[in-house]
């Protein structure tokens, strides 16, 4: 019955022998997969299992001195939980499944999944994370990403000053730039689990000190453990020399063939781990050869403590050695949001120089302007415009030569605005006396040079002219006469002091330092022109400080435009208390130069700069543009610089006209805008007119906000 | 008499198959991130287990020889179900491959193999089953519903189908010459018959570059998530590669990766050695069947169950091509548990019978 059992004896056979082959092709390959090319899937598992985020801080706004916002940027608040303090998952599941509109089950998962950090949602709508934010719940926390845009409300106002951030949320111009590390905050990172759509994902192991490497860390122990051995790379030396003698001598007895023992291994673990812990591992010179990321270069320059640090050790670690040791998968430092900063400006102010510079360039077809007002008690700017401006928001289309902040960028030949740092000079060296009168002819010989008056000072009537009178005509025979006479070392010497040829230390980028020769190259004819404001660059920056000086007793206090910072939240204020650059002049020669001042505007070239119901002061300046280091012939520069009220200066001006056409003259083109802006700003200021009688016609203009740019 | 036979039952392939779908319902749980919810496929897994215990006992209790005189109506229940598929079936993932009766959904080319095998059986266990126009009638018999599984299309089923007739002609005394050559001659007509899809599939596991975003990124997950399972894997709930949804369709036709990922080499390995034991003792089934009938029969399920295990896990190791056929008794899938589950009922039959215990 059974006959074909023997028939189909041998065929059964060769079906076991086929199965048994084919199986054993199953079980040897999947020896070969997971055995022998374990490391390369490892690998591959991870790079792709692995995200990595930097998460941008938020950027400090900007303000102006009473708390206008001028600039800010936009968070993007995004909800992460830590699930070890997630008290109740059950109950915050239900709360943010509610508030995000997302499915319970969702949340929970992650609750649940003991991770020490996992994100919840990103980047999420701002009222949305203001209700979970309420909700107090506990290991919910709201991250405030930046947006990376930044939004410039008052659109050009104070451009200058405020400069822009380019594409990457960096400051690239103007306070922004100089006040980008306290700006920008400091950068965080996260790194987790990654799903295959980019998700992050909490698997829920390794959380807890994940900074930390165990055993399971080595991709290439042999490797690792020989690069330890021979020591050749600094960073690999400086580990070998801090680790405990012990594991030296272990390293030392390690052929460097084979696996390591696993003694050995746990030695270098511990001590690797210790290393960790402790300070910061980072140093240029170890780091020289070894290639660092980005972010990891972003985080060394941190100042981080705790957690953070370890965290950023470990990453150094493993960028030293990216073949042998394995990346952490969840390390999260979170980023440190960057401070406010008030400035000095006061936005209304800032918003009457821009409109009445430019009506002022407008109206004599100039190619562009310069205004500064300084408070000289303290060196606050209170504002400070060009013309042409242009709007940050669109800072990096704007041309190159519009962004430069020519107030202090730019040299110029200051021309008569300087007889006054001439007169002060000559007042404080004690070598002249207001009484004292000079030649102010027409024309003085000089080493083979004639000099002679500009055509906006006059002949002198009586031939002399004390101090007083030079300035106040403008003679600039009579200033080569003072300046001759207290010679090129005192000169040269209250030149320094009072701030030229040196930047002002101005907290903006890019400052110049003007042109001013050594005392000991000037030649007679050096000594006459300076003296008179020729032959020698300055900054208009330079100019406020010195006038500064001038008009604060004979104290010089360093200009500055930033005031206060805090936190976002408004807590820990830090208000910066004013810097003095020196003390130059005495108060006494202070007293007698700001008398010269008010005379000029009350009987000479600057009557035109005179505000009504108050005592002003100032000088009038006129001179070549200097192109290419050769004057332009039919090139001016209209200045002025100005204090008031001049018995208790609240502010120093400078104006400065490039270029009008028709006329050209600092009285004519500058002084008036001294006038327009001050009539504005000292009522703004709160300074009461002097003049009692005529107080009742002095009407406070508004400012005319209506005509504001709306972005 | 009852009393004995249930004691003659043979135990040894029952507990093999328990094993394995216990082994499967662990991996199912761990690949849903422990989802034991009513609708989980945890949960619907063991309800289909359930189902296929009652045909198991039902197919086992039945003598075999039964099914001989139900052949007509065998192979015309097979068509009628292939055919509602084409006309009624609920197409997903680009294939028609479902059909709903009654709140049931399932998978008519899953039971069409147990269905085949049944009448295969049949037809070749006559006595003149290997004359050449006997022959050339039984693969018009079998290209019918063939036919009709490529139109859905289904080429893992096909093949599945091919397979068992072989192993079963190989069996029933043909010339290995004729099976060689028609292998042969089958790989020589498949470009012209194939879909382009199909061929890229079959061309994927020869260069997983041939299509590095569809299914040779299937194939590259899958090896990925196997080689970083290293000796002991990773950890039940803990394969990264496949937690983070890297592995495609992990509880069903990639569930051997969770498997190597998570559980390792040792886990793998002694998978693969279950199948070895319960494919050897299905040829001990075979060889000790009381007819031609019966060893046809376990020859049958046995090349089915050895084409399912061997092109799966050599398809999620990159040495197979991607024909989208389930691991039995493993991957989630109420139509191929109950089939297979049938088959077990089958063989149990077989065993029982070897000795004409019930004549």
């Amino acid at each position: 019955m059974k006959s074909h059992q023997k028939v189909m004896k041998v065929r059964f056979f060769l079906l076991f022998i086929v199965l048994a082959l084919c199986f054993f092709l199953l079980i040897g390959n999947l020896l070969r997969i997971q055995a022998f090319e374990y490391n390369r899937y490892r690998k591959l598992a991870i790079n792709q299992q692995v995200g990595q985020i930097e998460i941008n801080a938020l950027r400090g706004a900007i303000y102006d001195r009473n708390g206008s916002c001028l600039a800010f940027s936009v968070a993007r608040p995004s909800i992460a939980v830590n699930a070890k303090m997630v008290t109740n998952p059950e109950r915050t599941a239900t709360y943010l499944a509610l508030a995000l509109g997302w499915k319970k089950k969702d949340i929970l998962a992650t609750l649940e999944s003991g991770a020490g950090f996992a994100w919840i949602a990103r980047k999420i709508d701002e009222r949305v994370a203001n209700q979970i934010e309420r909700l107090q719940l506990p290991g919910v926390y709201l991250i405030n990403e930046s947006s990376g845009k930044r939004f410039y409300p008052k659109a050009r106002i104070a451009c200058h000053i405020l400069g822009y951030t380019g594409v990457d949320d960096q400051g690239l111009e103007g306070a922004e730039a100089n006040y980008e590390e306290i700006l920008a905050g400091k950068v965080g990172l996260m790194r987790s689990a990654m799903d295959q759509r980019g998700r992050i994902i909490p698997i829920g192991r390794q959380s807890e000190g994940a900074a930390l490497l165990n055993m399971a860390d080595y991709k290439e122990p042999v490797k690792f453990a020989v690069k330890l051995k021979f020591a050749k790379d600094p960073v690999s030396r400086y580990i070998k020399e801090h680790c405990s003698p012990e594991t030296r001598q272990q390293l030392n007895e390690y052929s460097g063939y084979g696996m390591p023992p696993v003694e050995l291994m746990q030695a270098v673990t511990d001590d690797l781990n210790k290393l960790i812990k402790g300070p910061c591992f980072f140093e240029e010179k170890r780091f020289a050869d070894v290639w660092l990321s980005e972010i990891v270069r972003k985080l060394v320059i941190q100042d981080r403590k705790g957690e953070e640090l370890q965290a950023i050790n470990r990453l150094l670690i493993e960028e030293t050695y990216p073949d042998e040791i394995v990346q952490a998968h969840d390390l999260y430092i979170p980023p440190v949001p960057g401070k406010n900063i008030y400035l000095t400006i006061d936005e209304t102010v800032q918003y009457i120089v821009e409109k009445e510079l430019d009506k002022q360039v407008k109206k004599f077809h100039a190619a562009g302007g310069t205004v500064i007002v300084m408070d000289p008690s303290n060196g606050d700017i209170l504002a400070l415009a060009n013309s042409p401006s242009y709007m940050p928001t669109h800072g990096i289309d704007a041309s190159r030569a519009v962004v430069r902040n020519k107030a202090v960028c730019d040299n110029y030949e200051p021309g008569s605005t300087f007889k006054i740092i001439l007169a002060a000079a000559a007042f404080d060296c004690g070598k002249v006396s207001t009484t004292d009168r000079f030649f102010s002819g027409h024309s003085l010989e000089i080493g083979g040079y004639s000099l002679r008056n500009a055509n906006d000072g006059l002949s002198s009537i009586n031939g002399t002219e004390t101090v007083e009178g030079v300035i106040t005509y403008s003679f600039n025979t009579g200033s080569a006469a003072i300046g001759l006479r207290i010679g090129t070392p005192v000169l040269s010497s209250y030149c320094e002091s009072l701030g030229f040829g040196k930047a002002t230390g101005v907290d903006m980028p890019g400052e110049a330092e003007g042109i001013l020769a050594p005392g000991k190259f000037w030649k007679p004819i050096n000594l006459a022109t300076i003296s008179y404001g020729h032959g020698i660059s300055v900054t208009p920056m330079q100019m406020v400080q010195a006038y500064g000086a001038i008009a604060n007793e004979g104290v010089m206090m360093r200009p500055r435009i930033v005031r206060k910072m805090s936190d976002q939240d408004g807590k820990n204020t830090n208000v910066l208390t004013p810097k003095m650059s020196g003390k130059p002049l005495k108060a006494k020669t202070s007293h007698e130069v700001l008398k010269i001042l008010k005379g000029v505007c009350e009987n000479g070239t600057g009557k035109a700069a005179l505000v009504k119901g108050y005592s002003v002061g100032g000088k009038t300046g006129t001179a070549n543009m200097v192109v290419n280091g050769m004057y332009a012939a039919d090139k001016y520069i209209a200045s002025f610089v100005g204090v008031a009220p001049i018995e208790d200066p609240r502010y120093v001006m400078l104006i400065k006209v490039d270029e009008p056409k028709g006329v050209i003259w600092g009285g004519s083109v500058a002084a008036p805008l001294f006038n327009k802006i001050g009539s504005q700003i000292l009522w703004r200021l709160g300074v009461q007119p002097k003049d009692d009688g005529k107080a009742a016609d002095l009407t406070p203009p508004a400012p005319e906000k209506e005509e504001k740019e709306a972005e | 008499m009852y009393k004995s036979w249930i004691l003659k039952l043979d135990y040894v392939l029952i507990l093999l198959m328990v094993v394995l779908v216990v082994y499967g319902l662990i991996i199912i749980y761990s690949a849903n991130n422990k989802d034991m919810g009513a609708g989980s496929e945890f949960i619907r897994q063991i309800r289909y287990f359930v189902i296929g215990l009652v045909f198991l006992i039902l197919f086992a209790s039945i003598d075999y020889q039964f099914w001989v005189r139900m052949e007509p109506y065998l192979y015309l229940l097979n068509l009628l179900i292939l055919g509602a598929v084409l006309v009624a079936g609920k197409e997903a993932l680009g294939a028609q491959r479902w059909i709903s009766i009654g709140g049931f959904t399932f998978q008519p080319s899953e039971f069409a193999k147990i269905l085949m095998i049944l009448c295969l059986a049949i037809r070749l266990s006559d006595e003149d089953a290997l004359q050449t126009e006997k022959l050339v009638g039984t693969l018009i018999y079998l290209g019918i519903p063939m036919a009709l599984i490529m139109k859905q299309p289904d080429l893992g089923t096909a093949l599945v189908l091919i397979a068992i007739l072989f192993a079963m002609l190989f069996v029933r005394g043909l010339n290995p010459a004729w099976i060689l050559a028609s292998v042969a001659a089958g790989m020589g007509i498949s470009p012209f018959v194939l879909k382009e899809y199909q061929k890229t599939r079959l061309l994927v596991f020869l260069n997983p570059d041939v299509d590095p975003t569809g299914s040779g990124w299937n194939i590259r997950q899958s090896m990925i998530g196997i080689g970083s399972g290293k000796l002991w894997g990773k950890g039940l709930l803990f394969g990264t590669q496949t937690q983070l949804q890297f592995v495609p369709e992990h509880s069903r036709d990639f569930i051997f990766t969770v498997l190597g990922e998570e559980l390792g080499f040792m886990g793998g390995a002694s998978l693969i050695a279950l199948y070895f034991f319960l494919l050897l003792k299905i040829l001990k089934i075979a060889q000790e069947a009381r007819d031609f009938f019966g060893t046809l029969i376990a020859t049958g399920v046995g090349a089915m169950l050895f084409f399912h295990v061997f092109i799966n896990i050599g398809m999620t190791m990159g040495i197979m091509p991607v024909t989208g056929i389930p691991l039995p008794f493993l991957s989630y899938g109420g139509s191929a548990i109950i089939t297979n589950m049938m088959a077990i009922g089958l063989l149990l039959s077989i065993s029982l019978r070897k000795e004409q215990f019930f004549k």
